[in-house]
C-alpha cells in the first residue's frame, strides 16, 4: 500500500503540474503537449458596432444550373478548420477590397477547394461560388442582415474530354 | 507528521468505496464507447472527431506537408516506426477496433487493468492523430487523462467480471460464500483518482476563467462580447434560440459574469463538499447552455462530473434510501455445494436494489426456517429455495423464476418464464440444466457433509 501511495504521488504530481505548465505559462492556445492543454477559447472581447461574414460554398451543377447545392466539410473529405480556411480566403480577399482580382498568394487555395471538389462531388459542377452574408453587433445585439446573401467570389469551371477540371474563370464579378 | 501533512493525506487518501470508483470506470468508458460507435455524435455534433473513424480516414489523405504530429502520438507511435512516422489508414483502423473492443471489456471489467491501458493507449492516439494537422480542441483532454488514470487504480474491484471471477473462485476454492453487503468494499487506493480529476476539472474552469480576464479584460461582459459569439456560432449552426439570445444584451451581461465566476471558483466546489452539488449542477447548466445556445459540444466534461460521485451520495444517499424501504426476500442455499455457492455469487453480483438476504442452509437452519413461517418442507441438498417476505416458500426453478423479477439483469427473462406452459416446461429445463452440471455435483462425501436425517422439516 505504501508503494501504492508513492506512486499515485508521483502520477497527481506529475499530472498538475503538466496541466498547471499548459495552463500558466501563456494565456494564448497552448496545445502542443496534448491532452496537457490550456482553455483559452472565447476568450477575446468585442465591441458594439463590429461585424462578421457567414460564408457559404455552393455548387452549381452542369447538368441542372438551377439546383445549386451547398457543400461543406464532410463533402469535401477536409477538416473543418482547413475548410473555413479555403473558403474564407477566397470571401477575405474579396470583403477587404471587392476587387475582383485575386491577391498573390491565394490562387494555390483556390487550386486547392477546386481540386478537393473535383475529387470528392460526384455530380458534375460547372461554378463554384462563395456566397456571403454580413452580420452586425448592433446597440441591441445580433442585428439580422438587412441585406441578402451576395456572391463574393465565382469560379467557372470547364470539363475537358479526359475528365479533368480546368479553372476557366478566376475572380469573376457577380 | 504536520497538520498541513496529515490534511493533505486525508484529502488524497482517505479511504472510500471501491464502488465509486467502478461507477466512475463504466460512466467513462461508456462516454469514450459512445463517442467510439456513434459517429453522429463524434464527427457530426463534433464531441470527438478523432473517435470517428470515417474522420480519421480524412485525415490520411491530408497532404504530409500538413502533418504536425503532436508529442503524445510521436510516443504512441514509436514502437511502430521512426519518431514522428505517420499512422497509415489500415493502422488506424485496427487501432479503433482494439479501442473499441478494449472499450466493451473495460465496460465488463475484464481484464480491466489491461483493457484500460489498451483504451487509454488508443484512443489517446486517435485523437492526438486528429490534432496533429493544426486544428486543436478541447473535449477530449480531461477525458483522456481520466481514462489513463484509471488504469493506475483497483477502479476493476467492483462491478467487473474480474471481481466476480474472484468470488467465484473464493466460493468454488475457498468454500465460503460471503455476500458483498458483509464486506468492506473501501480503500485508501480509491479516493485519490477521483480527487485527480476534481483538480483537473477545476484547473481547466480557472484557466478559462483567467483567460477571459487576461485576453478580453472587462469588456468580455459588456454583451456584445457573448452577443459576437453566440450569434456567429448561433447563425453559423443553426440556433434558433442562440440568434434570439444574441440579442438580449443584459441578459448576456448577466451570462458573462456568471460564466466567468462559475470557472474561477469551481475549485470551491472541490474543497467545500457542501458546495459541490451546487457546482456540479451550474457547470452542467453551463455545458447544455453553450450546446443549445452554440452547438459547441463538451459532453466528456459533465460525464467527468461522475467524480463527485462520493459528495453526493454522502448528502443525497439517505434521502433516496429513505424513501422505499423495500421488503426483503431470503434465498436459502446449501453451502456445502460449490455449484450452489457459485449460483449465490451470480445472485448477489445482480441482487443492485439490495432486496435479498443469503441463508446457508447448513449452519443456519434456525435462521432460515424461521424465515418462512409455513415452514419449508424438506432439506435437500442442493435445493434452492427463495422465501418471499410474506413466508411464502418457492423451490428450484419457481425460486428462480421469482427471482427474475427482483433481479435487474434477470428481467428480460421474466416474461419468458411467465408464459403459459413453463408452469410444467420450466422444472424440466431447471433439472436438464443441473444435471448438465453434472460434473459440478457435490456428494455429501466430496463437500464434507453431515448427513442429517431424522430432523427434516416437513
Amino acid at each position: 500500500m505504501r508503494l501504492g501511495k508513492i506512486v499515485a504521488t508521483l502520477y497527481c504530481g506529475a499530472v498538475l503540474s503538466l496541466q498547471s505548465y499548459a495552463i500558466f505559462s501563456t494565456t494564448s492556445y497552448n496545445n502542443w503537449y496534448w491532452p496537457f492543454v490550456n482553455y483559452p477559447m472565447y476568450s477575446s472581447s468585442f465591441h458594439a458596432g463590429e461585424s462578421f461574414l457567414r460564408v457559404e460554398l455552393r455548387a452549381v451543377p452542369c447538368d441542372s444550373p438551377g439546383d445549386v447545392f451547398r457543400l461543406t466539410e464532410d463533402d469535401l473529405h477536409l477538416k473543418w478548420r482547413h475548410f473555413i480556411m479555403l473558403v474564407h480566403k477566397s470571401a477575405t480577399v474579396r470583403r477587404a477590397d471587392l476587387d475582383t482580382e485575386l491577391q498573390p498568394g491565394s490562387e494555390p487555395t483556390t487550386e486547392a477547394l477546386l481540386h478537393f471538389i473535383a475529387t470528392y462531388v460526384p455530380r458534375h459542377v460547372c461554378r463554384v461560388q462563395v456566397w456571403r452574408q454580413r452580420y452586425t453587433i448592433g446597440p441591441g445585439g445580433l442585428e439580422l442582415p438587412g441585406q441578402p446573401w451576395e456572391i463574393a467570389q465565382e469560379w467557372v469551371l470547364t470539363l475537358p474530354g479526359s475528365g479533368g477540371v480546368s479553372v476557366d474563370t478566376t475572380g469573376h464579378k457577380p | 507528521m504536520s497538520s498541513l501533512q496529515r490534511r493533505l493525506v486525508g484529502h488524497w487518501f482517505a479511504p472510500a468505496p471501491i464502488l465509486n470508483l467502478a461507477v466512475v470506470r463504466l460512466v467513462l468508458v461508456s462516454m469514450e464507447l459512445i463517442c467510439l460507435l456513434v459517429p453522429f455524435i463524434a464527427w457530426k455534433v463534433g464531441a470527438c472527431n478523432g473517435c470517428s473513424v470515417g474522420y480519421q480516414m480524412i485525415l490520411t489523405r491530408i497532404d504530409p506537408s500538413d502533418y504536425l504530429p503532436l508529442p503524445a502520438l510521436k510516443v504512441l507511435m514509436l514502437p511502430f516506426g521512426p519518431w514522428g512516422i505517420r499512422p497509415e489508414p489500415m493502422f488506424l483502423r485496427a487501432v479503433w477496433l482494439l479501442a473499441v473492443v478494449t472499450g466493451v471489456t473495460s465496460l465488463l471489467g475484464l481484464y480491466t487493468r489491461l483493457s484500460l491501458s489498451a483504451l487509454a493507449a488508443t484512443t489517446t492516439l486517435l485523437t492526438a492523430h486528429s490534432y496533429s494537422y493544426g486544428e486543436y480542441h478541447h473535449p477530449e483532454a480531461l477525458l483522456t487523462i481520466a481514462l489513463w488514470t484509471l488504469v493506475l487504480c483497483p477502479s476493476g474491484s467492483a462491478l467487473s467480471l474480474d471481481s466476480m471471477q474472484t468470488r467465484l473462485h473464493i466460493a468454488t476454492y475457498g468454500k465460503r460464500f460471503v455476500p458483498l453487503r458483509t464486506v468492506s468494499r473501501e480503500s485508501e487506493m480509491a479516493g485519490w483518482p477521483l480527487r485527480l480529476i476534481q483538480w483537473c476539472l477545476a484547473l481547466a474552469y480557472f484557466s478559462a476563467g483567467i483567460s477571459k480576464l487576461i485576453n478580453g479584460g472587462l469588456a468580455w461582459f459588456n454583451g456584445y462580447t457573448l452577443a459576437r459569439m453566440i450569434g456567429e456560432d448561433a447563425v453559423e449552426r443553426g440556433s434558433a434560440l442562440g440568434v434570439w439570445f444574441a440579442t438580449q444584451i443584459p441578459l448576456l451581461i448577466v451570462l458573462a459574469m456568471l460564466t466567468v465566476a462559475i470557472e474561477l471558483t469551481f475549485f470551491l466546489g472541490v474543497l467545500f463538499p457542501i458546495l459541490t452539488p451546487l457546482y456540479v449542477f451550474l457547470g452542467t447548466g453551463m455545458h447544455v447552455g453553450i450546446y443549445v445556445l452554440q452547438r459547441a459540444p463538451f459532453p466528456q466534461l459533465v460525464a467527468l462530473y461522475v467524480v463527485f460521485i462520493e459528495t453526493f451520495r454522502r448528502q443525497f444517499g439517505a434521502f433516496f434510501q429513505r424513501g422505499r424501504p423495500a421488503p426483503r426476500w431470503a434465498a436459502i442455499y446449501d453451502e456445502l455445494c460449490p455449484r450452489c455457492r457459485r449460483t449465490m455469487v451470480f445472485l448477489d453480483s445482480m441482487d443492485w436494489r439490495k432486496r435479498l438476504t443469503f441463508i446457508e442452509s447448513e449452519g443456519q437452519w434456525p435462521h432460515a426456517s424461521a424465515a418462512a413461517p409455513s415452514r419449508i418442507p424438506d432439506r435437500s441438498p442442493q435445493t434452492l429455495f427463495v422465501i418471499g417476505p410474506d413466508g411464502t416458500i418457492y423451490r428450484d426453478f419457481f425460486g428462480f423464476r421469482k427471482l427474475t423479477g427482483l433481479l435487474p439483469p434477470l428481467w428480460p427473462l421474466w416474461p419468458v418464464l411467465h408464459c403459459p406452459g413453463f408452469r410444467r416446461l420450466g422444472p424440466w429445463i431447471y433439472r436438464l440444466l443441473s444435471d448438465d452440471s453434472a460434473g459440478h455435483v457435490c456428494p455429501a462425501e466430496l463437500t464434507g457433509r453431515r448427513v442429517v436425517s431424522g430432523d427434516v422439516p416437513v
